[in-house]
């Protein structure tokens, strides 16, 4: 009962419009103060929070994704892809889920994916004869990809509420980031084999295929650089983001000669705001899981589960059904920083392996970016392509059916999120 | 009290559009959000230098540094604080306004009067908590438990001040909301 009070008193707070920090911390300061009758913790239970040396990796990639995207060094990418797949059936939706997929590997975001990949990708779709609902669902379903696929932000925060390792988790996220755009990829293509008012490209040739990806080189090779280091086992998130940052600062400075001293104070100024924005969240959900840990809050959670004689896989299929409904009206950072403090203990109680729960609820995050009526991704794309709301939404729909399930076998074959980490040596 | 107040069209939709009503004390106080923001930029450009150090020492001179993770933790805790501000003065921290985004007049200068009013109760008590944080740590001696063993008040100081200019920043909105209210 006490669960759904403050719940109920913490989505009252948020929806009368808050910064999501100030509804947070202020539900947890009244949670505190009943509970404890001091403010005294508040304090240090925030400095405990923000003084970690592991998310300097979260202000590191928003400052490597704002200089390749400032440098215009991903400008190229859409074209790249294009080039690639361009010519087969679908291949327009094909080449935007590419060009989404490599984007979310340099980005970690969703919303930029989204916004940058869907400024080239609506004109070139609906000149080729592509529905306006489909083309819209294609971009604001993509763009999903950016939390799922590693250096993921959001990743990373669950990582350092879960204490999970962020090198298991961006290496588990793989597999279904790349089975989810595969997924969309192929119905991309089942959607252009019905619909023959959809034209493709031209084959364009070998040699102007190799000069397309060519123009896009420095971006292709972010993710093996990023990427490679924490796979081997030889980086730690925080250093591969540096090593990130100095590859895309090189980029920028030597090779596009478009980076100079003022770029870098805006990027610099940019990433402080992104970074306190999100660890203004982060703080705010220190208080709330102190808030809730001295009311026992999670161990009476844990209890009632047990009493209730939930296997495991029961249990976590009602915590999925929770966020996807929590997905439609609160934003993703939230609903990581809200319900992983409260329903820990009792993952751990089931031995529920945190990894694969983490990629579990990434895929479910990646539904609340589509599904209204608080969907990022659709407001993005509304706001990009100055469209009907409800015309995105339609477009979204088959996407949320393809996300669910995948989520559905993720949940059913762990290997899908584990094999990797495994083979990569993180004992899991 | 110096208040200059500038006053634009923003009545219509009940409340003044970002920046377009602000006294003079509220123009200040923005402005020392701007250069702490400034001053948090440098730091994120410190940490990236700090981290690439730390990469270049292990594994090109084989030399690892110990303390730099501990470092970048107080790091983050400044560049966070010392970011806050500003990102409430440009009205770029997140919010759920599914039901609060059509409103206008009264309603919609309600909402955000609520809204800075919460910010400040938040600010001003995570300002009082930060005050008896670094008074503790200054009068005992409390240091880091890592390789740098620094006095933790100095990174706890950041809290502090970064949660004091929210305070400030947010309180003065409102005193603007109410001026702007009973202007119109």
């Amino acid at each position: 009962m006490l669960t759904f009070i403050i719940l109920a008193l913490l989505i009252l707070m948020l929806l009368t419009g808050m910064p999501i920090f100030a509804g947070l911390a202020l539900t947890s300061i009244v949670v505190t103060v009943i509970a404890e009758g001091s403010i005294s913790s508040i304090a240090d239970t925030v400095f405990a929070k923000l003084d970690n040396g592991l998310l300097t990796a979260i202000p590191m990639f928003a400052f490597m994704a704002h200089v390749m995207i400032r440098s215009k060094v991903v400008d190229d990418l859409y074209d790249a892809a294009n080039a690639m797949v361009g010519h087969f059936k679908g291949g327009l939706g094909v080449a935007t889920v590419l060009a989404c997929t490599i984007f979310a590997a340099i980005s970690g975001s969703s919303v930029a994916t989204a916004l940058t990949i869907g400024s080239s990708a609506i004109p070139q779709m609906k000149r080729f004869g592509y529905r306006d609902s489909d083309t819209y669902g294609v971009i604001a379903a993509g763009g999903t990809l950016g939390i799922l696929i590693p250096p993921s932000g959001p990743l990373i925060l669950y990582a350092i509420v879960s204490e999970a390792s962020i090198g298991a988790l961006f290496i588990a996220g793989l597999i279904p980031g790349i089975m989810m755009a595969l997924l969309f990829a192929f119905y991309c293509m089942g959607q252009a084999y019905f619909r023959p008012e959809i034209r493709d490209n031209d084959w364009i040739g070998f040699r102007a295929c190799a000069r397309a990806m060519g123009k896009s080189i420095w971006s292709l090779l972010m993710p093996p650089i990023v990427l490679g280091g924490i796979y081997m086992g030889v980086f730690t998130a925080s250093e591969a983001a540096a090593i990130g940052c100095i590859y895309a600062l090189m980029v920028g400075v030597l090779v596009y000669r478009n980076f100079g001293w003022k770029d870098l104070a805006q990027t610099a100024h940019e990433t402080v705001r992104t970074t306190a924005m999100l660890f203004m969240i982060l703080a705010a959900a220190a208080m709330f899981g102190h808030a809730v840990t001295i009311i026992r809050l999670p161990i009476e959670l844990m209890e009632s589960v047990t009493a209730m004689g939930l296997s495991p896989m029961a249990f976590i299929i009602a915590i999925m059904l929770v966020i996807f409904v929590l997905g439609m009206f609160l934003e993703t950072i939230a609903i990581i920083l809200i319900t992983t403090p409260i329903v820990l203990p009792a993952l751990m109680q089931f031995d529920v392996n945190l990894v694969w729960y983490g990629i579990l609820l990434m895929i479910n995050l990646e539904l609340a970016l589509i599904t209204p009526p608080v969907g990022m991704n659709l407001f993005v794309i509304k706001g990009i392509a100055q469209a009907p709301l409800a015309e995105v939404i339609r477009g979204a729909l088959p996407y949320v059916l393809i996300l669910i399930f995948g989520l559905i076998a993720v949940l059913l074959f762990k290997p899908l999120a584990l094999w990797l980490p495994e083979l990569a040596g993180f004992g899991l | 009290m110096n208040i200059d107040l500038q006053q634009n069209e923003g009545g219509a939709s009940g409340v003044p559009s970002n920046g377009e009503y602000e006294s003079l004390l509220t123009r200040w106080i923005g402005w020392l959000a701007f250069v702490a923001s400034v001053f948090s930029a440098f730091l994120v450009v410190v940490t990236l230098g700090i981290t690439g150090f730390s990469v270049f020492r292990r594994y090109v001179l084989g030399r690892p540094v110990t303390w730099t993770d501990e470092l970048s933790g107080f790091l983050v805790v400044a560049i966070v604080m010392l970011g806050a501000a500003e990102v409430l003065r440009r009205g770029e921290h997140v919010s759920v306004d599914i039901l609060t985004a059509k409103l206008s007049g009264t309603k919609k200068w309600f909402v955000e009067f609520w809204s800075n009013i919460s910010v400040a109760i938040v600010a001003g008590v995570l300002s009082l908590s930060a005050i008896n944080s670094v008074q503790f740590s200054y009068n005992i001696g409390v240091y880091s438990d890592g390789y740098l063993e620094a006095p933790l008040w100095i990174p706890q100081l950041f809290l502090l001040a970064g949660a004091v200019l929210l305070l400030l920043l947010a309180l003065a909105r409102s005193v603007d909301l109410i001026l702007f209210r009973m202007s119109n």
